[in-house]
């Protein structure tokens, strides 16, 4: 049998020389009553990469978007129907992307993109460990969000079998990236290393908006979909929104790309 | 300083003339000889007494640091952390890319030592059973298999304990490869992955790609794959050699061949001329010893003096053929 993600990677080959499809369709869960953080955080970026890209494509809300999800190593969501052809997660999405050739990014040499991969997966590694390890460990955002916004769209007793698989499968992720022995503190202290690893990057190029330069990259869709739902999700334990506030430069940086892309303006000032 | 007094570092004892066969157990090994952190490590060691179910552990005193990550702090408090010689931009690019390893052959590693059921059945149960004493060899080797069969699922998407045929091992060897293929670019010629410095990004490379390279397993694709980088096979026997000079084991020497003759000999007789100079010395006075010992007891010695002094005299010989002739 041949692996799932193989044939993904089979497929972008094959699709690289037809163009972008109308019809392309991002498929997310409820963003007002369902969504949880990580999820939204992978949308997000999703999304901002997309837009950065300049590349049209429409959003469809279900209640089993996870369920319908090919299945990816971490949050599962969003996935993208392209075509005939279906991704999830960032990364995957971003590789289809550059196939066609209409990625941002591309006038990066070989060696900063290897760099700018690796600060990718760095963001989207240590974010979405710390907002599952806030959404479920922490017993009182369990109870009060994550719990009832996992199971409201299913009836009394689903709900609980569903909030029960969920909460194994999280920290069976949190057990393998070796985060589940961790108590709150070493959290937000990895949370601010890798903020501190942001600013610095940004830093390097102090007159850019973006982290390379004048043109934005997938570095910068991913950290921006991190923070700003880090940002604007209100939680009972606001201690990473804390801890990334303290960083200034990202902040505004979030406000920028917000500014730019989206135009929510729904960040405290 | 309290550290250098009494801490130890519990670790597994190596094989194919590696420090250690266990990933964490070499990342953490690594942490300790990069620095030079003057500490002790024991080879033998049970993993029930790290708390942990795990090795490796660090003990100071009756506090116990179990795990690389608990390890790693305390030698950052005690004043050996492994990045503080790089400037910050390789600071931040260390840890990232040490976490983009992690990300890549980790899955591979737990897949292919653990998960696939025949490396584990021949080569990888023993190994862990041999350096866990008894009764416990029977326990942890499997905690390690349930381990890597969460890794997989998450990591790699698929079950350990499906059929064969439905496992999805191709994806990870070919990300695998490339991430190899990269590493091998971006070390280059240079000594270390930052120049003249080593880094965590070291540590961890090394800690994996040792084992993967070292190992025989019956199937394991990314080993020659290695084998074709040779800056990153240089790297991984240069580190062995120079920076675990002392640690590296192995159970049969490497180096010898064994020949024809060699062949036709016994385990315990090859276990002799595997041995060092001493052992033999010491094995041949012994011998002689025994030997000459048993020839007292057997009254050799009383018999050699008797026979010489009169019993058996040329002359009575002489005389009894003399006599006989006569007759």
């Amino acid at each position: 049998m041949k692996s799932h993600y193989l044939s993904q990677l089979d497929t972008a080959d094959k699709l690289s020389a037809e163009p972008w499809p109308e019809d392309a369709t991002l498929y997310q869960p409820y963003e007002a009553e369902q969504i949880l953080l990580p999820e939204n955080a992978s949308c997000l970026a999703v999304k901002a990469y997309l837009k950065m890209c300049n590349l049209p494509f429409g959003i469809r809300s279900c209640a089993n978007a996870e369920h319908m999800s090919p299945g990816g190593r971490m949050t599962k969501l969003p996935f993208i129907r392209a075509g005939a052809f279906i991704f999830a997660e960032f990364e995957p999405i971003v590789n289809f992307v550059e196939q066609k050739e209409l990625a941002i990014g591309s006038w990066q040499d070989e060696d900063e993109k290897s760099d700018m991969r690796t600060y990718v997966s760095l963001v989207e590694n240590i974010f979405t460990m710390a907002e599952l390890y806030i959404s479920f460990k922490n017993e009182r955002v369990y109870k009060e969000v994550t719990a009832p916004r996992n199971g409201v769209v299913f009836p009394w007793p689903l709900n609980h079998m569903q909030n029960y698989g969920k909460r194994r499968n999280a920290l069976r992720l949190l057990k393998v990236y070796q985060w589940d022995d961790l108590d709150i503190d070493s959290v937000i202290d990895k949370v601010a290393k890798c903020c501190e690893t942001l600013e610095y990057k940004l830093k390097e190029s102090p007159e850019t908006p973006f982290f390379y330069g004048d043109q934005p990259c997938e570095l910068d869709a991913i950290a921006f979909g991190h923070l700003f739902s880090i940002l604007t999700t209100t939680l009972p334990n606001m201690a990473l929104a804390q801890t990334v506030q303290k960083f200034k430069d990202l902040v505004e940086f979030c406000r920028f790309v917000d500014e730019k892309y989206f135009q929510t303006r729904c960040l405290p000032n | 300083m309290e550290m250098q007094l009494g801490a130890m570092l519990y670790v597994y004892k190596g094989e194919y003339g590696l420090p250690s066969i266990d990933f964490e157990c070499l990342r953490a090994l690594c942490l300790l000889r990069f620095t030079r952190c003057p500490m002790d490590v024991q080879t033998s060691s049970n993993p029930l007494r790290s708390g942990a179910g795990k090795l490796p552990y660090l003990q100071i005193g009756n506090q116990k640091f179990a795990g690389y990550r608990q390890i790693k702090r305390v030698l950052d408090l005690e004043g050996y952390p492994i990045d503080a010689h790089l400037s910050t931009k390789q600071k931040h690019l260390s840890t990232a890319y040490a976490n983009w390893v992690f990300n890549n052959l980790h899955a591979y590693y737990h897949y292919f030592l653990f998960g696939e059921p025949n490396n584990f059945d021949t080569t990888t149960r023993g190994l862990y059973a041999k350096r866990t004493p008894f009764p416990f060899n029977f326990y942890y080797p499997s905690s390690y298999q349930r381990e890597a069969c969460d890794v997989v699922q998450v990591m790699a998407g698929f079950d350990v304990n499906d059929k064969l045929d439905k496992h999805e091992g191709d994806y990870l060897v070919v990300n695998a490869k490339k991430v190899v293929n990269l590493l091998s670019r971006k070390l280059g010629r240079k000594v270390w992955f930052f120049g003249d410095t080593y880094s965590e990004f070291d540590a961890i490379v090394y800690s994996y790609l040792a084992i993967i390279f070292k190992i025989t397993l019956p199937n394991n694709p990314l080993q020659n794959h290695i084998k074709g980088c040779q800056n990153l096979v240089n790297f991984i026997n240069r580190i062995t050699k120079d920076i675990f000079r002392n640690e590296g084991y192995s159970s049969v020497k490497l180096t010898k061949t064994p020949s024809g003759t060699e062949a036709s000999l016994t385990a315990s007789e090859r276990n002799f001329l595997d041995s060092d100079l001493n052992t033999k010395i010491v094995a041949g006075v012994g011998a002689v010893l025994a030997m000459g010992a048993f020839a007292a007891w057997r009254g050799i010695y009383n018999q050699l003096t008797t026979r010489s002094s009169t019993d058996y005299d040329g002359i009575d010989y002489e005389d009894d053929e003399m006599e006989e002739g006569l007759d």
